[in-house]
């Protein structure tokens, strides 16, 4: 306390420092062994995640954000891939737990919605058969009990007629209401965490309006952590507290919602931004795309897998360094970065050149 | 009410939506795209069709991009596809280059193709595997016996070239290309024979975002560089804001509103259209959570049964909420027309509303009224 | 749903009339004479033309379809003519519906025979049939929960082996070593399943073995597919995700997807079975109705193989609808759609 630094002040710089995580993941990976060699989808990943809060996690394609979240419900399991590191939930490491355990914690504790609700749904059962099973397995309930809590969780999430449409099939229900079935199904067991993976990505924007809607009040209402993952910086805008921008594997850049998106760091994100079209304003010019392509995951670049496609690499004093060495990312900062760039000089290109194209 | 929606002389008079050049090269007038149906009783007859695309009326200039957007269902792809005769349309009349072209069959639809091509949403299911690229870029040259100076291959692989593919890769098959790459190899193909017109069917949905502009961007050059005109469907309203010069909303088979891009987006008066805008989440948090979201209620409508009267009355949050029961008599009785409510600013509704908020536009530059 | 089975009746009852139709033509567009075929190759003239009368051979072709059709319908006798009727009554044979014909090679009503033979071919289907389901599908789920390591390698390496073998070999191979040479089952023969069930099983294990092996080794690999297919789906996931145990994953979640689309395809296999089985039946010397398709090809005895075809047509037909009903029942999408 010599610096007369309050630990008030230490906490609201590091929020994520504050009281437990309830979620901590630390250097977790997840590589698949194919034929052509080891793909290396998840490589090192470490976040942290509190009560109430809402962490959006943002990549394309193979930037290993679907399958961290399938890491975390343990859904590797007794698959070929190798699953190393940390996933503790409440101070309990969910690699390590035995399956048992696992199986009490899915749907209980963490909870999943997927991308597509219809194939995400069994077809030959009714919605009420499957949350009905949601519920049972993890409550010793009669089916009268389990089937009157499915209808109220139903008739919760917005799904009108719910007595009649309990027992109607995912195929008779439109593609806005099977989510919200999903949804329904994830929250019956008020679970602590809840993983929605792109769950609006197969929807029309108004009913994406809806859903998204729906999620943030039943936060309010039930308190869960929210983990939401989306390629689509829109949806984190509105749903996020937090945002962490994944690429090939790794966490590239992390933050509050705000800073991610006012003062972006990594030219990754720089480059996700500024080549969005935007809804909110006219681009007279050309977009800026980023170039290249996505990198393989089975040899990603060496050093900073983003290189090749880094238009800033002069920028570096050495930009060497970017082709040998990993940029380094220190999740106890309030907002890391993965990037070579010292950080004044980032803040300026941001300032000077991207800044206005945005 | 099966007239073309807009009397040709306000169309002369620019009313259209939007402003125009005036060098038009495709007009559809009131295009109808119904699928027949069969009951399921004990004897089949055919019932009520569905009414995919149901009289659907625009102009499209030289070197235009009239984006037409919609949610699933609302008919922008198989409009898009009946425009290019890929399906037979049921009725209305589409003119090209002042001549009628509907129904035209065999040499003289060929002609036509030529000039009129397709750019397809999945850039993996319409390239056949089996074919290499070379051969699928070189298809239309040997379909169209089309003349080439230097031979197919130089050509093709001027074209490779041109859309940012290596043309060292003529021998290779689809599936060694990324899916950018791969729509790449699906524009080089609809380029080929230079076509006027390119109906592109949510072009670039499948593609990561930082391929999506690379994408956006070559279709924009190829644009200028060969004059053409873009049909330009899709379901990204950020995407069609920034490509189109003017907007069609489509809504259970029919245009909603149709007007210039800074216009629609600026000023959109259709209810749908408000929805639409305001359904879309904007990539900037604090903007974000100042939005004023107008929700719909209820499921789509079946466009087997539409709705009486205007078909969107059943969700509209002003039939709903403002309307008076006179008023609401008018939406639930009577089409509206696609007509002009402010200059080149077509709406189909009774009871427009200009509001500016949706779209959180504040920057846009100020419409030309 | 009933609107659609009715239908479906229908169309099948139409398909049947085609049948005969075409049936009927191309056995007597044969270029050599029914009636001689009918007689056998030391007849006289005076004989073959006796047959033919009695037979009704000597009648235009459309007049013979009508009779055909009425002796299935109504009936009928042989020889069909007032003047015997009532001259002679006790040389006429009265055939009763559903009449076939006469065999003139066997003696008999083609109906009398086919009813003899036909429970001897259905019941070793099903018995064949019983045994390739439990076996393969069960051999299937196996070989698919344990995909890649031993059980699934030796499962699939003998339903290729299986596979592999005709089944006269397979028939012969069994007769000989398990029958003959260790005699671990008795001598096949065919007891009635009605009058001593477990004769029946005893003395139908070995041909129902042999037919079921072939249909074992491919549902082997058919279960095998699907069920992998089943794994692969999103709705497994949400099972897991929702923290059910593996048993009810399998059971309840995999199984009843992957075992669907085998409804159908193993309804249209017992479907083709039920009317004959050629080859094992005269391996075994079983008088059912495959041997009597093959004695009466060699034959040329034309009314048995009209009769044989249409009952095969007809079968066939109605393991489609029986088959495309039971679907509607299991696949909800199927029902509502």
């Amino acid at each position: 306390m010599s610096e007369g630094i309050t630990v008030a002040e230490v906490a609201a710089d590091r929020p994520h420092a504050l009281g437990e995580d309830f979620l901590q993941v630390e250097n977790l990976k997840v590589h698949f062994p194919t034929e052509d060699g080891l793909v290396k989808s998840v490589d090192g990943l470490s976040f942290d995640l509190q009560r109430g809060r809402t962490l959006g996690i943002v990549g394309e394609s193979g930037s290993g954000k679907s399958v961290t979240s399938q890491a975390i419900m343990g859904l590797h399991r007794g698959s070929r891939a190798q699953v190393s590191g940390q996933i503790l939930l409440d101070g309990e490491d969910l690699l390590q737990v035995s399956d048992e355990r696992l199986r009490k914690l899915r749907g209980n504790d963490i909870a999943m919605v997927f991308q597509d609700p219809l194939s995400s749904l069994h077809p030959y059962y009714t919605i009420g058969n499957q949350i009905v099973e949601a519920y049972k397995v993890h409550h010793d309930v009669k089916n009268s009990a389990a089937r009157k809590r499915t209808i109220e969780m139903l008739d919760r999430v917005g799904i009108p007629n719910p007595q009649r449409r309990i027992d109607q099939y995912p195929h008779e229900f439109s593609g806005g209401m099977r989510q919200r079935a999903m949804i329904a199904m994830a929250l019956i067991n008020d679970p602590k965490l809840l993983i929605a993976d792109e769950p609006t990505t197969a929807l029309d924007v108004t009913v994406q309006a809806q859903i998204l809607e729906l999620i943030l009040d039943l936060q309010r209402e039930f308190g869960s952590a929210i983990i939401i993952i989306t390629h689509d910086l829109g949806v984190v805008a509105e749903m996020a507290d937090d945002i962490l921008v994944m690429y090939a594997g790794k966490s590239v850049e992390r933050g509050p919602v705000n800073d991610v998106f006012y003062t972006p760091q990594m030219p990754y994100t720089w480059g996700l931004l500024s080549s969005m079209p935007r809804i909110d304003r006219v681009r007279e010019e050309r977009l800026n795309p980023i170039r290249g392509n996505p990198p393989s995951l089975i040899n990603p670049p060496s050093g900073c897998a983003f290189n090749p496609r880094c238009d800033f690499r002069h920028q570096v004093d050495d930009p060497q360094r970017c082709v040998d060495e990993v940029p380094l990312f220190d999740p106890e900062q309030l907002h890391p970065v993965r990037c070579h760039i010292v950080p004044a000089r980032r803040k300026e290109i941001f300032e000077s050149t991207i800044k206005p194209r945005l | 009410m099966t007239e073309p929606t807009v009397p040709a002389a306000a169309r002369d008079a620019g009313e259209t939506g939007g402003q125009r050049s005036g060098d038009v090269l495709l007009r559809v007038e009131d295009l109808r795209k119904h699928f027949p149906l069969k009951t399921q009783g004990l004897i089949r007859r055919p019932s009520a069709p569905v009414k995919a695309v149901d009289g659907i009326s625009f102009d499209l200039d030289a070197g235009e991009t009239l984006g037409l957007v919609g949610e699933s269902g609302c008919g922008k792809s198989t409009a898009g596809r009946t425009v290019l005769q890929l399906l037979e349309p049921t009725s209305g009349k589409i003119t090209y280059r002042g001549e009628d072209v509907t129904g035209a069959k065999g040499e003289r639809l060929r002609g036509l193709r030529s000039d009129m091509q397709m750019v397809f949403q999945d850039p993996y299911g319409s390239l056949n595997p089996r074919h290499t690229i070379g051969t699928i870029i070189g298809a239309p040259f040997i379909i169209q016996k089309a003349k080439t100076e230097k031979g197919v291959r130089a050509e093709v692989q001027s074209l490779m070239e041109r859309v940012g593919l290596n043309p060292e890769h003529y021998n290779r098959y689809p599936h060694e290309f990324s899916g950018g790459q791969r729509q790449r190899i699906g524009i080089a193909r609809a380029v080929a024979l230079r076509p006027k017109l390119i109906v592109c069917d949510e072009p670039v949905s499948a593609l990561d975002v930082s391929i999506q502009a690379q994408v956006v961007n070559l279709l924009e050059d190829l644009q200028s560089e060969f004059n053409l005109a873009y049909i330009f469907v899709a379901h990204d309203l950020s995407v069609v804001r920034h490509i189109s010069d003017r907007v069609a909303v489509m809504y259970l088979g029919k245009i909603m509103e149709l007007a210039d891009r800074d216009v629609l987006y600026s000023k959109p008066m259709h209810p749908y259209t408000h929805s639409l805008m305001s359904a879309v989440p904007v990539p900037d948090p604090k903007k974000e959570n100042k939005r004023n979201r107008i929700l719909l209620t209820g499921d789509l409508p079946s466009p087997i049964n539409p709705p009486s009267g205007c078909v969107f009355h059943t969700r509209c949050p002003r039939y709903r909420t403002v309307l008076s029961d006179t008023d609401k008599a008018r939406c639930t009785g009577e089409v509206p027309q696609l007509e002009p409510k402010a200059t080149g600013h077509l709406a189909a509704c009774h009871f427009p509303e200009v509001r500016a908020d949706v779209a959180a536009a504040e920057d846009t530059v100020a419409p030309t009224q | 749903m009933f609107a659609y089975t009715i239908r479906r009746l229908l169309a099948a009852f139409v398909l049947l009339i085609l049948m005969s139709i075409v049936t009927f033509l191309l056995f007597n567009a044969s270029a050599q004479d029914p009636a001689r075929l009918a007689c056998g190759k030391n007849c006289t003239v005076e004989q073959i033309a006796s047959v033919r009368h009695k037979l009704g051979y000597d009648k235009p072709i459309a007049t013979q379809y009508v009779l055909l059709i009425k002796g299935l319908v109504a009936g009928r006798d042989f020889p069909d003519d007032a003047a015997t009727k009532k001259n002679a009554p006790q040389t006429i044979t009265h055939c009763g519906a559903p009449c076939f014909g006469y065999s003139n090679f066997q003696t008999s009503l083609v109906s009398t025979l086919i009813k003899e033979r036909l429970p001897v071919s259905i019941s070793v289907a099903f018995f064949a049939f019983v045994l390739w389901m439990v076996f393969g599908i069960v051999s299937g789920v196996i070989a698919a929960l344990f995909r890649g390591r031993w059980p699934d390698k030796i499962l699939v390496g003998l339903a290729l082996v299986g596979y592999s073998f005709p089944t006269f070999f397979i028939g012969l191979v069994l007769y000989t070593y398990i029958a003959l040479q260790w005699q671990l089952v008795p001598t096949p023969e065919y007891i009635s399943p009605l009058s001593d069930p477990v004769g029946f099983l005893r003395g139908a294990i070995l041909p129902a073995v042999t037919l079921a092996m072939i249909y074992i080794a491919g549902y082997v690999r058919l279960t095998r597919a699907y069920v992998l297919e089943a794994m692969g789906e999103d709705y497994l996931r949400t099972a897991r995700a929702k923290g059910l145990n593996e048993r009810t994953i399998v059971i309840k979640h995999t199984l009843r997807a992957a075992l669907t689309p085998i409804t159908t395809i193993a309804g249209l296999d017992l479907g083709a079975l039920l009317a004959g089985t050629p080859i094992t039946e005269t391996v075994f010397n079983f008088n059912g109705v495959g041997k009597l398709t093959v004695q009466s090809a060699t034959n040329g005895d034309l009314p048995t193989l009209t009769a044989i075809v249409l009952i095969s047509a007809a079968f066939i037909i109605v393991a489609n609808i029986v088959v495309d009903v039971l679907y509607a029942y299991i696949d909800p999408r199927v029902r509502y759609a």
